[in-house]
């Protein structure tokens, strides 16, 4: 039995800290008003400054405290088995995959309100430049254009709005909107536009140099936050100093952009006051709410849908540009396709000391992340690397400093979220994965057994919990022994044969964090008169399928047949704000809200009194009225 | 083995053919210029110069129907087809013959039409993903995808489908290295790659059924 006392003394040598914006723009001080009010990010705050602990971590140490902790199960924590239900567990066809294979599914840039207007955007060719002159009387003069705007006209509030000092090859300076997309191509390039080229910095590690090139005027430095997000546990350079040696490594990522295949787009739609925008998206309620503040109009009079989404990866869950300019003609609707995308450029270093047995027990990493600063949150989900639980562990005195995520700007493209490949975790992986491969070669040890010998497998190192299954040494045990590892590892620096192609072996971990179970996890559930099942939830559905799924649990929870349930997504006035589809949450966190709407629904259906006869005479049903339940689950964040 | 649609679409020159130029160009002042040597209409295409664009009604025969349908000089069978006919399962993804989300079938030919100038398509077939479905039943290849989930958002699916298409029209029974060649240059991100070998398996099987 672990001794569980000390994941209670262990919070002690833990300490964040967490910087302050450096020269916020408006756009920054309203998403952080907004994150204040929506989801409590002061708080947030105060925890990650070790200031607070969190409700649920305060509420489960005081259980253990009071009950003593539960003995942690062991075994393959890797195998989870679920017994098939009356829906869940069977194989079950995508409900939208018929439409989608016969086009009939409509995404938002199939959407062509009557007299819609085509909107293009000038775009600067150099990655720092000044206007010094923009001449759009030639384009206001092309026939069928309806409107000319330059960054003289757009809100100096906007975020991603036009600019006279563009900061990227391909920074929006002027907007025109006209009869149609060739029309407002041409007009675009009638623009006349003189840019006096300034210097720039292209990589986080020059922008961050004395004396570079900051990246627009006005900044006193290229770095986001100040200081960085750090997070520290235990003495690092005791760790260091005790060490045999110390092992390093560095890496730069390429530069890495989202891809969706749908294109980012948006069609404004106005009726009076009243806007409608169609917008491929991850979030209806973010970008509304963000629509809403940029526009100063009341949300009741904002309302954002998504028809079929064609991926998102991140990039489309927040606000862009190109939302406020299509919504800038009030008289008419307007499209705005093949919009901005974001992107962006990683890297960072790490150390990592050794001991000759093999043993290492601190680990400090530096990752910085560029782009053009603006952040687009504040700290969110962030949490200290899941690595942690895997390196360094094993040990009572384990030590854990690592220094995270120096936010840098440079001139590139914006940069937002971003899911690939697990997001800042792929870079965690690759910083390390490579020390602990280096590290082991440098005291000559297996590294499948290097890390046996240093994973964590009893105590989550970040909340100081024991885990009730890990599965972490069973994991690599197995896939060491479906890869033949035994037999394949010759030792370091070993090779067969010098002919021909030369062929490795190596051993890396990848450890994937899916799955955020985090509120708000809200849905509305309506048992209509006749059986069937309406949900509906301002949950996007971006392509995984997620309509499907949360239809199973719904029809599973409520027993009737998946073909009687409908969700109703995707719209930020027909349901309650779910959060945006990412971080892979659409499961685990909505899915959790309709279940718990489904739950609620169907108890308040049993405890009312039903009319006689209902399982027998549709008829009598009608005079039933629908039952309505939602629920906001304050389910502890798991993982 | 056919040629990639992508070079052959890439290749198509940006200019009118003058043997194309069948129809009589409607200049959005209302006066009717002949289309002559092509100068006429090529003219405008590369600096406008507050020529208003010429326009032009054309004869499209998409899905076996014969659609009149006026298309400026510029317009690309791809935005001829969602925004003058309405045919929206076609999609926009890259806009230069990169992604293939935009394959449609010309004369049994799956080709970019985000790179085919509408006004250059008159007299030939083109079949899109609407053209299909016959009576409520889908296609083999469209059921193919269904029943092994050869797509996850679904945006480059219309493009995927008609490749397929194409190929197992010409060659019912390809190998599967025909098939990944054929399909190479029809991107997804969501990476449904192994399941859309699956689903044109499955056509492939079910072709004369």
């Amino acid at each position: 039995m672990a001794d569980n006392t000390r994941s209670v003394n262990a919070a002690a040598g833990r300490r964040y800290v967490y910087g302050e914006l450096i020269n916020p723009g408006a756009d920054e001080i309203a998403h952080e008003r907004y994150s204040r009010q929506r989801q409590g990010i002061t708080q947030i705050e105060r925890v990650l400054r070790g200031e607070e602990v969190p409700r649920n971590v305060a509420a489960m140490r005081a259980a253990l405290k009071a009950g003593g902790a539960p003995e942690p199960r062991r075994g393959p924590g890797f195998q989870l088995r679920v017994e098939p239900g009356f829906v869940v567990g069977h194989d079950t066809i995508d409900m939208r995959a018929r439409d989608k294979v016969t086009g009939r599914a409509i995404y938002s840039a199939d959407v062509y309100p009557p007299g819609v207007l085509y909107t293009k955007v000038l775009r600067s060719p150099f990655p720092h430049a000044k206007v010094t002159s923009i001449d759009v009387s030639r384009a206001e003069a092309h026939p069928g254009v309806h409107a000319v705007i330059t960054y003289e006209d757009a809100p100096r509030s906007s975020r991603l709005a036009l600019t006279g000092e563009p900061a990227f090859a391909g920074d929006p300076v002027a907007a025109v909107a006209a009869e149609s997309e060739g029309i407002a191509e041409e007009a675009v390039n009638l623009i006349e536009v003189q840019y006096q080229e300034l210097p720039f910095v292209l990589s986080p590690q020059d922008a961050l140099r004395p004396g570079a090139p900051l990246v627009r005027s006005g900044l006193e430095t290229n770095a986001a936050r100040d200081p960085q997000f750090t997070y520290e546990r235990g003495d690092a350079a005791q760790g260091f100093a005790e060490a045999d040696l110390t092992v390093e490594v560095s890496v730069e990522t390429s530069y890495e952009q989202h891809v969706a295949m749908e294109p980012h787009n948006a069609v404004a739609v106005w009726d009076d006051d009243y806007l409608t925008l169609y917008t491929s998206n991850q979030w209806p309620h973010g970008i509304a709410n963000s629509v809403s503040g940029e526009l100063e109009m009341p949300l009741s009079k904002v309302r954002v849908l998504a028809g079929d989404t064609g991926g998102g990866w991140g990039d489309k869950t927040g606000r862009h540009g190109y939302h406020i300019g299509a919504a800038g003609e009030k008289d008419r609707a307007a499209r705005a396709l093949r919009a901005e995308p974001q992107g962006h450029l990683r890297g960072g270093g790490a150390q990592l000391p050794a001991f000759r047995d093999g043993a290492a027990r601190a680990q400090e990493r530096r990752q910085h992340h560029g782009a053009r600063g603006h952040l687009v949150r504040p700290v969110g989900r962030l949490r200290p690397a899941l690595q942690q639980r895997r390196l360094g562990g094993g040990d009572p005195d384990v030590q854990e400093p690592e220094r995270e995520r120096e936010r840098v700007q440079c001139h590139h493209e914006h940069c937002g979220h971003l899911a690939a490949a697990g997001g800042r975790g792929a870079l965690r992986e690759l910083l390390t994965e490579n020390l602990a491969n280096r590290a082991a070669e440098a005291v000559n040890l297996d590294p499948v057994e290097f890390r046996l010998r240093n994973i964590e497998t009893e105590l989550d190192q970040v909340d100081d919990l024991p885990y009730s299954s890990n599965g972490l040494r069973e994991s690599i045990e197995h896939g060491a022994e479906l890869f033949d590892w035994a037999n394949r590892w010759q030792g370091w620096q070993r090779q067969r044969s010098l002919d021909g192609p030369q062929r490795g072996v190596g051993m890396m971990c990848f450890e994937c964090n899916k799955g955020s179970a985090s509120p708000p996890m809200t849905a509305i559930v309506q048992i209509q008169a006749d059986d069937s099942v309406v949900v509906n939830t301002g949950a996007a559905d971006i392509g995984g399928g997620q309509r499907t799924t949360w239809s199973m649990i719904v029809a599973e929870t409520l027993g009737v047949p998946l073909d009687r349930v409908r969700i109703e997504a995707m719209d930020s006035h027909a349901g309650p704000d779910a959060l945006g589809i990412f971080g892979s949450r659409g499961t685990k966190s909505v899915g959790t809200g309709m279940l718990h709407a489904a739950m609620d629904a169907r108890a308040k259906l049993l405890q009312g009194s039903p009319p006689r006869g209902r399982r027998t005479s549709r008829t009598s049903t009608s005079a039933r009225a629908s039952f309505t339940a939602s629920a906001t689950p304050r389910t502890k964040s798991s993982r | 083995m056919a040629p990639s649609s992508a070079s052959r679409a890439g290749s198509a020159s940006p200019l009118l053919d003058d043997d194309d130029g069948a129809a009589t160009v409607v200049t959005t002042d209302g006066s009717d210029t002949p289309v002559g040597e092509g100068d006429a209409v090529t003219g405008v295409i590369g600096v406008p110069d507050n020529v208003p664009l010429p326009e032009a009604v054309v004869t499209l025969n998409v899905n076996g129907r014969d659609y009149r349908v006026n298309v400026t000089a510029n317009m690309s069978l791809l935005e001829a087809l969602r925004q003058r006919l309405g045919l929206t399962g076609s999609k926009l993804g890259c806009d230069r013959s990169e992604c293939s989300a935009c394959t449609v079938i010309v004369d049994g030919v799956a080709m970019n039409s985000c790179s085919l100038l509408a006004i250059r398509e008159q007299g030939k077939q083109i079949v899109t993903i609407e053209g299909l479905e016959r009576d409520g039943v889908l296609s083999p290849v469209q059921e193919g995808f269904v029943q092994h989930m050869g797509l996850q958002c679904g945006f480059c699916t219309p493009g995927q489908i008609m490749q397929a298409t194409a190929l197992l029209q010409q060659n019912p029974a390809p190998d599967e290295a025909q098939v990944r060649r054929a399909m190479s240059g029809n991107l997804c991100k969501c990476s449904a790659y192994p399941n859309i070998l699956s689903a044109i398996r499955y056509a492939s099987e079910h072709w004369n059924a």
